[in-house]
């Protein structure tokens, strides 16, 4: 008799359960594509950067500009004549040095890493720059984002001719770390 | 005690009576339940009082969940206009400045105007605020409650009315590279600039670096904000975003 009276508390469960769950759903939906559509835009952003990167590591070959702390070398630019680099020669161009053995070994991988200024001029920043980073690694800040440049010179055989060029941005955000990588080959001049 | 006692009993023959008598002891218990000891029917004020205000937070937080959500798209969709207006600039003089001939200004600093030649046209762009003069850029873009804009133009050379002589170089080159030189009408205005879904200048730059005897570099550089129209709750929340990239003319 009463029961025929009003709703029982399983139906108001169900009936709440399911205004909840669409509540939710739209809100997930929306921070999802917040989420998103910030993924992207930094992801652009990390992009340009590497593309700059690259830019400037041929501006820098192409105005000889200086290879620095490339250790237990004389290599101090990349056709080995340029005098405001070493004041004290002989010096030796990048083309007669092969960077071979990787640069994901610990033995030799100290000398691809770099970071590159506006003109071009490269500086080893030594090993592992990536995974532990120091002072030595390019950083760029964009509003609250802060970007992370290195680049990675490194030789296949053919070393006497061309130098592979790896730019690699790393950003961290909520979701953890992110990298935009580009490569290119610059051949010699 | 007795009555309960037999209505927990199973034995079969009795089973009618014993009915009979335990709906009877639920009727007893069901006295005390608080539908049935008033006259019926209607709710009383305090019962409509608090469903209301049950019902009245409920839908305060549903309405700010919704409003968030709104809000949250809103902004989603202010970031993709933030992006690709910004990444469609950058390419735009990406491609120009690769494939340049040459670089008129700027030659040392930094300027809110640049000016390449390829081909004998010359082709410039400038990124002006919405606080810069008046002629700076077209009207859509200068002004209160104006979102700025990056333009394009390709300026030429004038005759001088006095001698009716084309001007010469270095005075063409000073003209068209002031930060203010009108921009010709017509122009190509790269950013949107509507108030609610384009988006603002808030600064920006070029700089070229040259070494004698090689191209030029140029490094581009500006920050977006959200158009001016867009609510402050919601443009607030929305960093700047820089855009920066360096190019070398091949």
């Amino acid at each position: 008799m009463d029961s025929e009276k009003g709703q029982s508390l399983i139906e108001v469960i169900v009936a709440s359960v399911v205004g909840i769950l669409v509540v939710a759903a739209l809100t997930f939906a929306t921070i999802f594509s917040l989420r998103n559509a910030n993924l992207a835009k930094t992801s652009s952003q990390a992009t340009k950067l590497a593309q700059e990167g690259i830019e400037r590591v041929r501006t820098g070959r192409d105005r000889n500009q200086c290879i620095r702390a490339l250790t237990t070398t004389n290599v101090y630019s990349w056709d080995g004549n340029n005098s405001s680099c070493n004041p004290s020669p002989p010096e030796q161009p990048i083309w007669d040095y092969p960077i071979t053995g990787g640069c994901d070994n610990p033995s030799d991988g100290g000398k691809c890493y770099f970071r590159v200024d506006s003109n071009g001029v490269l500086t080893n920043i030594g090993y592992d720059q990536i995974t532990f980073p120091t002072v030595f690694a390019e950083t760029i800040q964009s509003g609250s984002q802060v970007f992370r440049r290195v680049v990675l010179l490194s030789d296949d055989s053919s070393y006497a001719t061309q130098k592979k060029v790896t730019v690699v941005v790393t950003w961290t955000d909520f979701a953890g770390s992110h990298e935009s990588r580009l490569v290119t080959i610059l051949r010699k001049l | 005690m007795r009555g309960s006692r037999s209505c927990h009993s199973e034995r079969s023959e009795e089973s009618l009576n014993l009915f009979q008598k335990c709906s009877h002891s639920r009727e007893i218990l069901r006295r005390f339940t608080p539908q049935d000891d008033k006259q019926g029917g209607g709710f009383t004020l305090v019962e409509i009082l608090v469903v209301i205000a049950i019902v009245a937070i409920i839908g305060t937080i549903m309405a700010a969940v919704f409003i968030n959500t709104l809000r949250g798209s809103n902004k989603s969709q202010i970031l993709g206009s933030i992006k690709q207006n910004g990444q469609a600039v950058l390419e735009n003089m990406d491609k120009t400045i690769r494939n340049s001939d040459d670089l008129i200004c700027p030659t040392s600093g930094w300027s809110n105007t640049i000016v390449l030649l390829k081909n004998g046209v010359y082709t410039r762009y400038r990124i002006a605020l919405p606080t810069d003069g008046t002629y700076t850029a077209p009207a859509s873009c200068i002004g209160s409650g104006k979102n700025g804009c990056i333009v394009q133009d390709n300026p030429e050379k004038q005759l001088d009315p006095a001698t009716g002589q084309e001007e010469t170089d270095p005075a063409f080159i000073r003209r068209v590279c002031f930060p203010s030189n009108p921009i010709i009408s017509g122009t190509n205005i790269l950013t949107d600039t509507d108030a609610q879904s384009g988006v603002s200048i808030y600064s920006g730059f070029f700089n070229s670096s040259n070494l004698p005897g090689y191209k030029a570099a140029v490094t581009i550089n500006f920050i977006l904000k959200p158009g001016v129209g867009v609510p402050t709750i919601i443009a607030g929340q929305i960093d700047p975003v820089t855009f920066q990239t360096t190019v070398q003319l091949r």
